[in-house]
């Protein structure tokens, strides 16, 4: 087993750790001499603070519903997707199969098994909607993420019927020859490579949705806890804090883990 | 149209998953294209990062920086919550920090980070100062 290595980042912190008792006790000190707090009452800008907090917490809470829905609908177009693609593979598998014996009238029952499995996809890419928003049906999806409404992802719709973007055309000559076969083949080949691009990106404009939901969470939370405990001091206070606060995190484990994540980033590159 | 970036010798910078240090002479370069960009001038190395504010600004270029921002969230959002109950007047500072990066635009985060920062140093400054004061002369305890 190798040794563990620590990086420069990470020592210091921990030479920070070690150094900090003796600013402990200074800190502790200084926020035990009274750091007055104010009810809401007392004092007008706390409570239109406060509750400034609160209204955009509501604000975000309805561009999370928008987000929520967005996910949903980018959802189902990829079900609908993954759905589509095992129906093309079915279709592969009846012109592999038809490519394997000279019986035509064997390769008529396959043709015509392949016809009835068209008009499926369509029906399916006819259903891969939410709440009336179909992006293989042709429908874009917009999601707002900020509440000016400065930010937006737009979700690009397809058109996956086998007459549009998947561009598979019904077997020709109940597919007595095999030039016919093989075309119904390519056909499908192409297909699935289209899916497969659109498949990618709809999951691409997914995470980029999930991670903003997931911010936006976290910032009603923050949000939500904030605004109980607002109060606002005067400069002198605040200094003091932050000095306070400015200890406390040498001591923390968020320090260590900013560290440790540098260290797994680009920036280690930079010392 | 792209982004023109220049350079003094041996000036670095970090593009996409890359460090670029520039050679011996000044140079010119004419970047296109939406990978992250950042100057040598905006880095913070975690050593630097010492005040609350300083770690917001770390937090973000990390987002900024890394393919899969989500990991570095929870730390960004407790040191946020961290910083706004120490000094409640920083929340506009916070919000325009917080607001960039739902809205997906990182460089203007880190450009409200920076501004986050200027603000702490002004009410570390005038916290050290009126210590100064008190310890200096007793007496102007009450005015200072």
């Amino acid at each position: 087993m190798s040794d563990i290595v620590l990086s420069p980042g990470v020592r210091s912190n921990l030479l920070q750790l070690q150094q900090t008792s003796d600013l402990i006790t200074q800190t502790q000190t200084r926020l035990a001499t009274g750091k007055k707090v104010n009810s809401a009452l007392d004092n007008p800008i706390n409570f239109f603070t406060a509750q400034g907090l609160s209204v955009r917490a509501n604000d975000l809470n309805s561009l999370l519903d928008a987000m929520g829905t967005g996910i949903n609908t980018i959802q189902a177009a990829n079900n609908g997707l993954t759905a589509i693609t095992k129906l093309v593979q079915s279709a592969q598998a009846l012109t592999s199969q038809a490519l394997q014996t000279a019986d035509t009238t064997v390769r008529a029952t396959l043709a015509s098994q392949f016809d009835a499995l068209l008009p499926q996809i369509d029906q399916l890419a006819a259903d891969s909607g939410f709440n009336g928003v179909n992006l293989l049906g042709g429908n874009d999806l917009t999601i707002v993420m900020n509440e000016d409404n400065t930010s937006q992802v737009v979700v690009g719709s397809v058109n996956d019927t086998v007459a549009g973007d998947l561009a598979i055309s019904t077997s020709q000559n109940s597919w007595a020859g095999q030039t016919d076969i093989q075309a119904a083949a390519d056909n499908l080949k192409t297909a699935l490579t289209t899916i497969r691009a659109q498949a990618q990106s709809l999951s691409s404009n997914l995470s980029t949705v999930q991670i903003r939901q997931e911010f936006t969470k976290a910032m009603i939370n923050t949000l939500q806890s904030g605004s109980d405990s607002l109060t606002l001091a005067d400069s002198n206070e605040e200094g003091a804090n932050l000095l306070a606060l400015q200890t406390r995190q040498q001591l923390s484990t968020t320090a260590l883990s900013l560290a440790s994540q540098a260290d797994q980033n680009v920036l280690r590159l930079f010392r | 149209m792209g982004l023109k970036v220049e350079l003094k010798a041996g000036e670095r910078f970090i593009l996409g998953d890359c460090l670029v240090t520039n050679g011996e002479q000044r140079t010119r370069l004419l970047i296109e294209g939406d990978a992250p960009l950042l100057r040598e001038k905006d880095i913070m190395t975690p050593a630097q990062a010492n005040t609350p504010a300083k770690r917001i600004y770390l937090a973000v270029q990390l987002m900024y920086t890394a393919r899969d921002p989500r990991i570095h969230h929870e730390t960004y959002f407790v040191l946020m919550r961290d910083l706004v109950q120490a000094a409640p007047s920083a929340w506009p500072h916070v919000v325009a920090v917080s607001n960039h990066i739902l809205a997906g635009e990182m460089y203007k985060a880190l450009k409200s980070a920076k501004s986050l920062i200027a603000y702490e140093k002004e009410i570390l400054d005038h916290a050290t100062r009126g210590a100064n004061l008190r310890r200096g002369r007793q007496t102007d305890r009450k005015s200072a």
